[in-house]
């Protein structure tokens, strides 16, 4: 009796004689892409604790040195932009085994399809993650679903099918990555052919692209110093001084922040207290050098003058080592409000910052008061404040 | 040997419970259509890459493995090119997104606020010249080697 696969005819698989795809490439590009992922993965952990207010009071986060956040998202952008040649590479150098058939005892067969289906989550998990990515840092917002939750879930399942990745092919990673990438005691049969480059042509190559994109395409690069001028696909730059997320327009604050009759409300154990601008003004002022720097990996430093949070809150007698919530104007949106705490609140440099590098506030930075604390993601800098609780 | 039986059993342990706690925060923070539009973004994702990006660079190195020798001027011009393209490619798959929404700031003025078609071209333009010099290099330098007793 014949089995189905001699009933069905094989479909024609392309050759792929070059020997230019191959383990020892596959692997050697397969450790960097790992590393990537591994700093996007640790780097996107930490930006995700910090912002979600369940989890703030439960991992403390030091408000010194100010450029923590920044370095971490620095790197976040950096690792996801430069793993994008890296995965295009690694695929490239894979791209035959999609067409490998599979094997024919059934346990062989069923550990094909296992180890397949983990590949086919990588690959799918990796392509989406770093495509939305690129997406978000664009503000290009195509979809139904919750960016921040797939961001996060898609980091976990690739890392996850990554792991199981490594299990899978370390034999093969071992003795690759002992031997000279020349060498083809693990290459397939028919990978015979030499190719266009040679095989460290294509991993210089691959290097080389990861290294362009970075400077080239990455956010962190637009709004770096000298790397600015020629960081021609990046979504940002500082040609309009430094980047906003969400103008007072598409906030719907315009009205409110304008208002005449503005007033900053501070509630204590159900006192409260109202202070006009010209009031917050006549307070203490300090001016402080802070960068401002988004989960999106721009960053910038300013120079912010304004009322330390501090000294509003002696004014309204409010103890130290509490934690404070700080509401904007805005009636929705993830930058609504935030809770600073206690080591936050009571730093100096946390400012209800009323000019920025000698200049008013302009009302896309939060004019008439915006929150800028040390060490903070940028969404939780809430703009355009209208007020402060302690809790 | 048996470390590395033992390390690998660990890792796809790990790697499956991770995967496992990754479908659950996709299932259970968000409702069930969003979940599947998820699914159906990954799907499209990998048919772009399988079925249009590594089939256009199939054929494009079957080109040049058609146009290159196996040495001398000729086989040199194709490596550059092939080199350039390579990072050419990789940066506009890189810049997608800024080069498809291009000039729409949706009022922002310090997003997207460079001309990224032009960008990449000038970045390009940059790309080839320096391969083309390391090329022109690459031959000098083999003549040179050529001449010499």
């Amino acid at each position: 009796m014949s089995t189905l696969r001699e009933r069905v005819p094989a479909l024609p698989t392309p050759t792929f004689s070059s020997r230019l795809r191959s383990p020892a490439v596959a692997a050697r590009i397969g450790v960097w892409l790992g590393l990537a992922f591994a700093v996007c993965f640790v780097s996107g952990l930490i930006s995700h604790a910090i912002q979600i207010p369940s989890v703030q009071g439960e991992i403390p986060f030091p408000t010194s040195p100010v450029w923590i956040y920044r370095v971490t998202q620095t790197l976040h952008v950096v690792a996801g932009t430069a793993a994008v040649p890296l995965l295009l590479a690694k695929l490239w150098a894979v791209y035959p085994r999609l067409f490998q058939a599979p094997p024919r005892g059934a346990r062989e067969a069923l550990l094909s399809v296992l180890e397949r289906g983990s590949i086919a989550l990588l690959v799918a998990g990796s392509l989406l993650e770093l495509g939305l990515g690129l997406m978000n840092v664009a503000q290009w917002y195509a979809w139904g679903f919750d960016f921040r939750v797939t961001h996060y879930a898609l980091g976990w399942l690739v890392i996850g099918a990554l792991l199981v990745h490594i299990a899978v092919k370390l034999p093969v990673i071992r003795s690759v990555l002992g031997a000279d990438v020349e060498a083809s005691d693990e290459d397939r049969p028919e990978a015979v052919e030499p190719g266009v480059l040679t095989r460290r042509g294509v991993l210089r190559t691959t290097w080389i692209s990861a290294g362009v994109a970075v400077v080239v395409a990455s956010s962190a690069a637009g709004t770096a110093p000298v790397l600015n001028r020629i960081a021609a696909l990046s979504p940002r730059s500082r040609r309009s001084g430094i980047p906003i997320n969400r103008t007072a327009a598409q906030a719907g604050v315009v009205p409110a922040a304008t208002s005449g009759d503005y007033a900053c409300s501070v509630l204590l154990d159900g006192a409260e207290r109202r202070f006009s601008a010209a009031q917050l003004r006549a307070l203490p002022q300090a001016t402080h050098t802070l960068p401002i720097a988004c989960v999106e990996g721009w960053s910038a430093d300013g120079t912010w003058t304004g009322v330390p949070l501090r000294a509003l809150l002696d004014e309204v007698g409010a103890p130290l080592g509490r934690p404070v919530r700080v509401v904007s104007l805005q009636r929705s949106g993830p930058d609504l409000e935030t809770v600073l705490p206690p080591d936050f609140a009571d730093d100096p440099r946390t400012l209800l910052a009323m000019e920025l590098d000698g200049e008013p506030l302009s009302l896309d930075h939060g004019y008439p008061v915006r929150l800028i604390a040390p060490n903070r993601p940028g969404a939780l800098q809430t703009k355009w404040v209208g007020r402060v609780e302690v809790l | 040997m048996r470390a590395e039986t033992g390390v690998r059993a660990v890792l796809i342990v790990l790697g499956a419970a991770v995967m496992a706690y990754a479908a659950w925060l996709l299932l259970d923070r968000q409702t069930l259509d969003q979940s599947l539009e998820v699914g159906r973004w990954a799907i499209i994702a990998v048919v772009l890459h399988d079925a249009v990006l590594a089939p256009i660079a199939l054929g494009i190195g079957w080109l040049l493995g058609r146009l290159g020798g196996a040495g001398g001027v000729r086989a040199t011009a194709v490596r550059a090119a092939a080199a350039a393209g390579t990072v050419i490619a990789t940066l506009g798959v890189t810049g997608f997104a800024v080069l498809t929404r291009s000039g729409d700031d949706a009022g922002n003025r310090t997003l997207l606020d460079r001309d990224y078609p032009a960008g990449l071209l000038g970045v390009a333009a940059v790309v080839v010249v320096v391969a083309g010099l390391a090329a022109l290099a690459g031959v000098a330098g083999a003549r040179l080697g050529a001449r010499r007793p």
